[in-house]
């Protein structure tokens, strides 16, 4: 183990989330969800919470385990401990989906008693893997934006699963809790603070940080990046509560939700154009495949925005909700986590078997354990499918749609299957040991450096 | 009494044939008079030297004249030959001596990609000898750095230079 500010539970986090997506996608293509059980039916609610929970919450998660000790310089978690909340949402995510699949008597009916036990089992172990990162980051002072981004992401986490578990109490006990309107109110709430708040938030704090490092971009973001964080989190800040307030039929507060979604929105576009900057600053000119990846879910985050408020403005969100989500869950932030998977799991690999001979022996680089030429085919199919998918989805093409997710399918696979290769990659040869230093990036500086007298 | 007038040396043909001044430099500074100061002309800020001669005793001002060539004034601390403007730049209020020895190399590691500036770091403090003292500049502040460092028993300061610029500077375990 390499010094004190590695995680050693990051890489079993992404682990355990690349299964649950894999499981969600085999799932979906197989047919057991959207659109054959339209967005609202409950196997299509289980495997909504098996993408959700399983894979972006635990990989969000994970990454967070590297992250703060990254931003805080505090030793990362390392002690058993730290597995529980891993353990507790896997179990909780198993009651959760339990309970859907009794909704419509693929299980026994008693199991919808998952619906709110997993939840809260979820939210109670959610919150034990929260708290003290937030509390590790809101300490650091002055705050950078990518802190403020994740902050707020670990806010609508809770918010989210909050709202999950009365959502869970109602579908259990529809009886002790007769509040089928508060449900149909709620949960453009739920999906909003978990999709924009939870998700959406913590990606684009990570990112900032993610690719300013690697690309070697300045981080400091100017007022550009405060604007973009005040009108996300503060816009949809806003739209939860005006949304909470509106389940219970006060006045004016849909204008306010909307208000506070089009601020969101509005946040949103700051940010892919600060983000523009960022890639056009950087001081790496080449781009390497997870530097390209993303710059392709920014532009799905983009279109999904822009789909939101056209079908919103039409009156048509309710009918075409199914492929916009789809596009947001795998274009955006699927497609964004693959594709920083793609560079963290190599680089934490090397860092965690190779850290400790660095100065001692000879080591590998590690751009010898990926092979970026043989991954970037299943990334380019990955989008490809999703955008045929996203397409089909709003010109109702089932039969397409049922091809564009089967490739979509095989391309996860494909990228899961590189990701393996990162991880379980092994020195063949003496030629594998670390080449002379690269040269590139020329700097003028370098040249100065040397053994002084 | 009267100040020595300032030593000029110029490196920038050295520096456009592609070689090292460093040598040419640290003669200059061996051949100053008690007091003298040390005007450089170079093609580039030469900002790992101002850390060297820091330990030296030196503070500096750096300027860069009109026709894009980099005047940098190195002046013995305590002298009374005060016409270089005082040293802004924060390595001076914070000497690379702080362990008490001045560093034994210098890197800038600055414009490099994650890990390289890690794997040259570490490279380079287990080729010092025990005690010696490495100093190292870095684009972003270095915390997995830092936990290796701490691992290995190594003694480190750290201190910002400016938003894209950190210094450390390493002493190698006596172990």
């Amino acid at each position: 183990m390499i010094g004190t500010s590695l995680s050693r539970w990051t890489l079993p986090h992404f682990a355990v989330a690349l299964v649950f997506l894999l499981s969600a996608q085999g799932v979906i293509a197989a047919g057991w969800a959207y659109p054959a059980a339209l967005v609202g039916a409950p196997g299509t609610l289980a495997v909504v919470h098996l993408l959700t929970i399983g894979w972006l919450t635990v990989l969000i998660l994970g990454a967070l385990l590297q992250f703060v000790p990254m931003v805080t310089a505090r030793p990362a978690s390392n002690g058993m401990m730290a597995l529980l909340p891993l353990i507790g949402i896997c179990t909780g995510l198993a009651g959760v989906v339990a309970g859907f699949l009794s909704l419509d008597g693929t299980l026994p009916a008693f199991l919808v008693v998952g619906l709110p036990a997993g939840g809260l089992l979820v939210l109670i172990t959610t919150t034990m893997a929260a708290a003290p990162l937030a509390a590790a980051l809101w300490h650091v002072r002055p705050m950078p934006l990518p802190i403020r981004f994740v902050l707020a992401g670990l806010g609508f986490l809770l918010a989210t699963a909050g709202l999950g578990v009365v959502f869970g109490a109602i579908f259990a006990c529809p009886t002790v809790f007769p509040w089928g309107r508060v449900f149909a109110g709620g949960l453009r709430v739920h999906i909003t603070s978990g999709l924009l708040g939870w998700f959406t938030l913590t990606a684009l704090g990570v990112s900032y940080r993610l690719l300013a490092m690697f690309m070697l971009a300045p981080d400091d973001r100017g007022r550009l990046g405060d604007v973009a964080f005040l009108l996300t989190a503060g816009g949809l800040a806003l739209a939860w509560f005006a949304g909470l307030g509106r389940m219970l039929d006060l006045p004016l507060l849909d204008w306010l939700m909307q208000a506070g979604e089009a601020a969101a929105g509005l946040g949103v576009a700051v940010f892919l154009v600060d983000m523009l900057r960022l890639y056009r600053a950087r001081r790496r000119p080449a781009l390497e495949l997870h530097g390209i990846t993303a710059a392709v879910s920014f532009g799905a985050l983009g279109v999904a925005i822009l789909l939101l408020a056209s079908l919103r403005v039409t009156g048509r969100l309710e009918d075409l909700a199914g492929p916009v989500l789809y596009l947001l869950l795998f274009g955006w932030l699927s497609g964004l986590g693959l594709g920083q998977l793609y560079k963290l799991i190599p680089f934490l690999t090397w860092l965690h078997r190779f850290g400790p001979l660095l100065g001692k022996a000879p080591v590998p680089r590690i751009e010898d354990m990926v092979n970026e030429r043989r991954a970037a085919p299943w990334f380019a199919l990955y989008f490809v499918a999703i955008a045929a998918g996203t397409v089909c989805g709003l010109l109702g093409w089932p039969s397409l749609w049922r091809v564009a997710i089967a490739a979509h399918l095989l391309a996860t696979v494909g990228i899961a299957l590189e990701l393996w290769r990162a991880w379980s990659w092994q020195p063949h040869n003496a030629a594998a040991s670390r080449a002379p230093a690269p040269t590139w990036p020329s700097n003028r500086h370098r040249q100065q450096e040397g053994a002084l007298p | 009494m009267t100040v020595p007038s300032p030593l000029t040396l110029d490196v920038r043909d050295i520096l456009r044939a592609g070689g090292e001044p460093f040598g040419a430099i640290m003669q200059s500074v061996s051949a100053l008079a008690p007091g003298q100061s040390l005007r450089l002309l170079a093609t580039f800020r030469p900002v790992p030297l101002f850390a060297v001669m820091a330990g030296r005793g030196f503070t500096h001002a750096a300027q860069q004249l009109p026709d894009g060539v980099w005047e940098v004034r190195f002046t013995p601390k305590g002298s009374t030959n005060g016409d270089a403007e005082p040293a802004n730049d924060a390595t001076a209020a914070c000497p690379s001596t702080a362990f008490g020895i001045a560093p034994t190399q210098s890197l800038d590691n600055r414009g490099l990609p994650p890990p390289e500036p890690m794997l040259r770091t570490l490279e380079a403090v287990e080729k010092l000898p025990p005690g010696a003292v490495l100093e190292v500049l870095v684009d972003r502040e270095p915390l997995i750095l830092y936990g290796e460092l701490k691992t290995r028993g190594h003694a480190f300061r750290a201190d910002k230079q400016d938003d894209a610029c950190f210094r450390i500077v390493i002493q190698r375990s006596v172990h």
